[in-house]
């Protein structure tokens, strides 16, 4: 009987170790990026780092400023949330509010196949397709901040629709048809009632998405000109951080590879806010809809 | 009153009718949505499945297996559909030194021919440069290795790639290592004066069809295709000849009186103003002739059965992908080996042990931060990790261990649903028989949330399986079959990317990401079709 609680015990340890092992590779990622990439600061302080856009590292006299890159991130991203937010909020209502089974079930499949290609297969449509157009559009070769942007907009779609629809279904019922009792129109119950009741669900969605786009690799690295430069405009080529760490590190060595772990760094933090404000938005969002039935 | 009414419903219409406009955009965009998707997909499956490629030539699509009793003879592994008689003239005369012009490999080229003091030898030369009567000279480069006979210059095909010969048909026959390469030999020769230039403009590219129909009478002036304004004469090739034949058999028709002999038939085209008439290579490389260009687009079947079970050669360019699908494969069982037990592990520990609280908070915050971590991050955190620091190397190992931290968060998320759902009474039922705890997670609870459980592992998979940044710089590039877990490997999508990133071949990308969208499609509709089970029996 000892012998069977003893083993029992030791059988919890090695789950609890199991359940440990994601804050632990947490921890790890954290610990070892830093560790390589700060020594980089001995060499450049880190105003230079991030507010220099001369990313010259294999010159005689290196220069290691990362701005354009955090711009072309920021550019990118920012710029498939103008496409991605009105799409997919608009899809997410459909799948909560207005769909019937069948059609509801089509667009799901969708979206959830959406979220399943591999990104080099989007990256591969990009150059075959969005590129082309973006070049009609804009002229120059078409590898361009724009088709980043498209490519990165249809990536995040499935995140911001599947967010908002599950924000929308979770709302208490009494909401919806306290607000049509009071004669409102469906639409005006939407606008007026469901959507701000829902709103910091849904903002935890877009954060999600835009945490997606600015992670994303592959797909912009294909479509978006990798041109180590401030991003100029739509037409402009785009050089993300992502797409900085993965085309250097094939060659780096030194400094310049150290640098590319501070790029990481960089990325590293951005995702690590933007976590962040989605786990106090959907937060907020729990306590939001508790308040709401409650008062 | 009744005005108050009337501004009343005049309000509601209007809010039904804004309703109407916005309910129309929310449907529009959704089903912009699937319109999307249905693109992409179809897009990629379409370049997958079939090439598209532009062709420029003077040659008619008309492929002989033995030309005029001859065969083209290349080693076996030499990756080509057909050549051409200008390619294969030049292949002869110091026109390539290897055949990236040819075919795109980078083999060296070997000319070899066999002496011409021998019958076969004076065949073959005659058959490339025209017999001596016809006025032929001779014109062998100095890459050509002269072979004492038919017998050995196939000895020199078979034992080296790259090399080429031109030998009597029947001494190819049951031969191996070495295979016969089809050859289109037939231009729509013109007299000299079509293609001059007038006002700065020549005769344009035609299609194959306007060709066919120059070639059949049904074309008034050459002016049709921007060329001089002179009438078509159409010349046929005398009754009988091989030409003759040839044609015939392949369905061309010729309009025009037939020609008593080659000769006359040769000389007519160069003497008649507007003249055009078929004529083999040779003959029109003899009299000088020049030869209507077609042009246009050559499509075909991109994803073969070849390419799949064939070994990728020369990073890619020739060959298949078989052992890139092997080594995903590989790749997968390994990840799952890894990720599955410890994302179950994890999952039992949150839902059976860990108490409310901080600590499971704690666990949580872990499992939501790791999945937001970006691939090319844990890409990173590998190659230092698990190439540099435990020393792995870039291998199948690193990349699979980097891939488990990838995919442990849906792991564990999902399993964590799974045990969650199995019934309360199925435990106290199981506690009430006396099992202890384990036991029952064990034999009970793990059992029951099988389905949920393995729906989170393929799903994980099917993410893995996409993966590309992550595995660049862990597992590294190497086309070959993985030797063991410390080699070097590449994935079918890292592949993808590579066939792109290398210049290699764009329609050869579209073909492997098609295997890998259909493998991805396979994992979802397993896993999508596992929850509907499971739904149906939960509600049963």
């Amino acid at each position: 009987m000892v012998k069977r609680r003893l083993f029992e015990r030791g059988v919890e340890k090695v789950l609890f170790a199991c359940a440990f092992l994601s804050v632990a590779a947490v921890l790890f990622i954290t610990v070892f990026l830093f560790q390589r990439g700060i020594p980089l600061f001995r060499k450049v302080s880190v105003l230079e780092f991030l507010f220099s856009t001369r990313w010259e590292p294999t010159a005689e006299n290196p220069g290691y400023g990362i701005l354009s890159f955090i711009l072309g991130s920021l550019w990118v991203t920012l710029l498939s949330l103008v496409i991605a937010v009105p799409v997919g909020l608009s899809a997410g209502i459909y799948l909560a509010e207005l769909s019937d089974k069948r059609s509801s079930t089509a667009i799901r499949s969708a979206v959830e196949l959406l979220a399943g290609i591999p990104s080099v297969v989007y990256g591969l449509f990009g150059i075959a397709v969005i590129t082309t157009i973006s070049r009609t559009v804009f002229g120059g070769s078409g590898y361009n901040v724009a088709s980043a942007a498209l490519v990165l907009s249809i990536m995040t779609l499935p995140t911001i629709i599947n967010i908002t629809e599950v924000s929308l279904r979770a709302l208490p019922r009494e909401l919806k048809e306290g607000s049509l009792a009071l004669g409102a129109t469906h639409w005006q119950t939407i606008v007026k009632v469901l959507l701000p009741a829902a709103r910091s669900g849904i903002l935890a969605g877009v954060i999600l998405g835009m945490g997606r786009a600015i992670g994303e690799t592959m797909a912009v690295l294909m479509v978006g000109g990798n041109a180590p430069i401030p991003p100029e405009g739509l037409s402009g080529m785009v050089r993300t951080l992502t797409m900085n760490i993965i085309t250097d590190m094939s060659y780096a060595v030194g400094d310049h590879l150290t640098s590319l772990f501070t790029t990481g760094i960089v990325l590293f933090l951005f995702i690590l806010i933007l976590n962040l404000i989605v786990q106090l938005a959907l937060k907020s969002s729990i306590s939001g809809i508790e308040g709401d039935t409650g008062a | 009153m009744r005005s108050e009414g009337s501004a009343a419903s005049r309000k509601h219409t209007a809010s039904v009718r804004s309703q109407a406009a916005a309910f129309f955009v929310i449907r529009a965009l959704s089903v912009f949505t699937i319109l999307i998707l249905a693109s992409i997909l179809s897009f990629v499956l379409w370049k997958g499945l079939r090439y598209s490629n532009l062709y420029r030539s003077e040659y008619m699509p008309i492929e002989e297996s033995s030309p005029g009793g001859m065969a083209i003879v290349v080693n076996v592994e030499q990756d080509m559909e057909s050549l051409d008689w200008t390619t294969l003239y030049g292949m002869f005369t110091d026109e390539y030194i290897n055949w990236a012009k040819i075919d795109g490999s980078d083999y060296d080229l070997q000319p070899v021919a066999v002496d011409p003091v021998s019958s076969e030898g004076t065949a073959a030369e005659a058959f490339l440069f025209g017999s001596p009567e016809a006025g032929g000279v001779p014109l062998w480069g100095d890459l050509v290795r002269t072979a004492g006979s038919v017998e050995e210059a196939l000895n020199i095909v078979s034992s080296t790639i790259g090399a080429v010969a031109v030998v009597p048909a029947e001494a190819v026959l049951s031969r191996q290592g070495v295979k016969t390469v089809p050859l289109r030999r037939v231009v729509l020769a013109v007299n000299p004066g079509v293609t001059e230039f007038v006002e700065n403009d020549q005769i344009r590219d035609l299609t194959r069809s306007e060709t066919r129909e120059v070639a059949e009478g049904k074309v008034g002036s050459w002016k049709a295709f921007n060329g001089p304004d002179i009438p078509v004469v159409n010349l046929a090739p005398p009754p009988g000849s091989d030409l003759d034949r040839l044609l015939r058999e392949s369905g061309y028709t010729v309009a025009g009186e037939p020609a008593a002999d080659t000769a006359g038939y040769v000389r007519a085209l160069s003497e008649t103003g507007g003249a055009a008439g078929y004529l083999f290579g040779l003959e029109r490389n003899l009299a000088g002739l020049p030869a209507l260009v077609q042009s246009g687009r050559d499509t075909g079947w991109n994803l073969t059965l070849r390419y799949l079970v064939e070994a990728p050669r020369l990073s890619g360019r020739v060959g298949g992908i078989s052992t890139i699908i092997l080594n995903t494969v590989f790749m997968l069982i390994l990840t799952v080996l890894f990720a599955a037990p410890v994302g179950i592990a994890a999952a039992v520990y949150m839902v059976e042990y860990a108490r409310q609280g901080r600590l499971l908070r704690i666990l949580r915050l872990g499992t939501e931060t790791l999945a937001g971590i970006p691939s090319i991050l844990f890409g990173l955190f590998g190659f230092i990790f698990f190439v540099s620091v435990l020393k792995f190397g870039f291998g199948l190992l690193s990349g699979s261990l980097t891939l488990t931290l990838m995919i442990l968060p849906t792991i564990v998320r999902t399993s964590e649903e799974a045990l969650k759902s199995v019934s309360r009474a199925l435990r106290e039922g199981s506690l009430a028989l006396g099992a202890s705890k384990l036991q029952t997670i064990g034999k009970v609870v793990i059992p029951a949330a099988i389905p949920g459980i393995l729906t989170g592992v393929i799903l994980a998979v099917g993410r893995a399986v996409g993966e590309t940044a992550a595995l660049l710089f862990t597992m590294g590039s190497d086309y070959q079959l993985a030797k063991g877990l410390f080699s070097s490997s590449r994935a079918l999508a890292s592949h993808v990317y590579l066939l792109f990133a290398e210049g290699i071949s764009f329609d050869r990308a579209f073909a492997t990401a098609t295997v890998l969208v259909v493998v991805v499609l396979v994992f979802n509709f397993t896993a999508r079709s596992l929850i509907r089970r499971m739904n149906r029996n939960r509600s049963a």
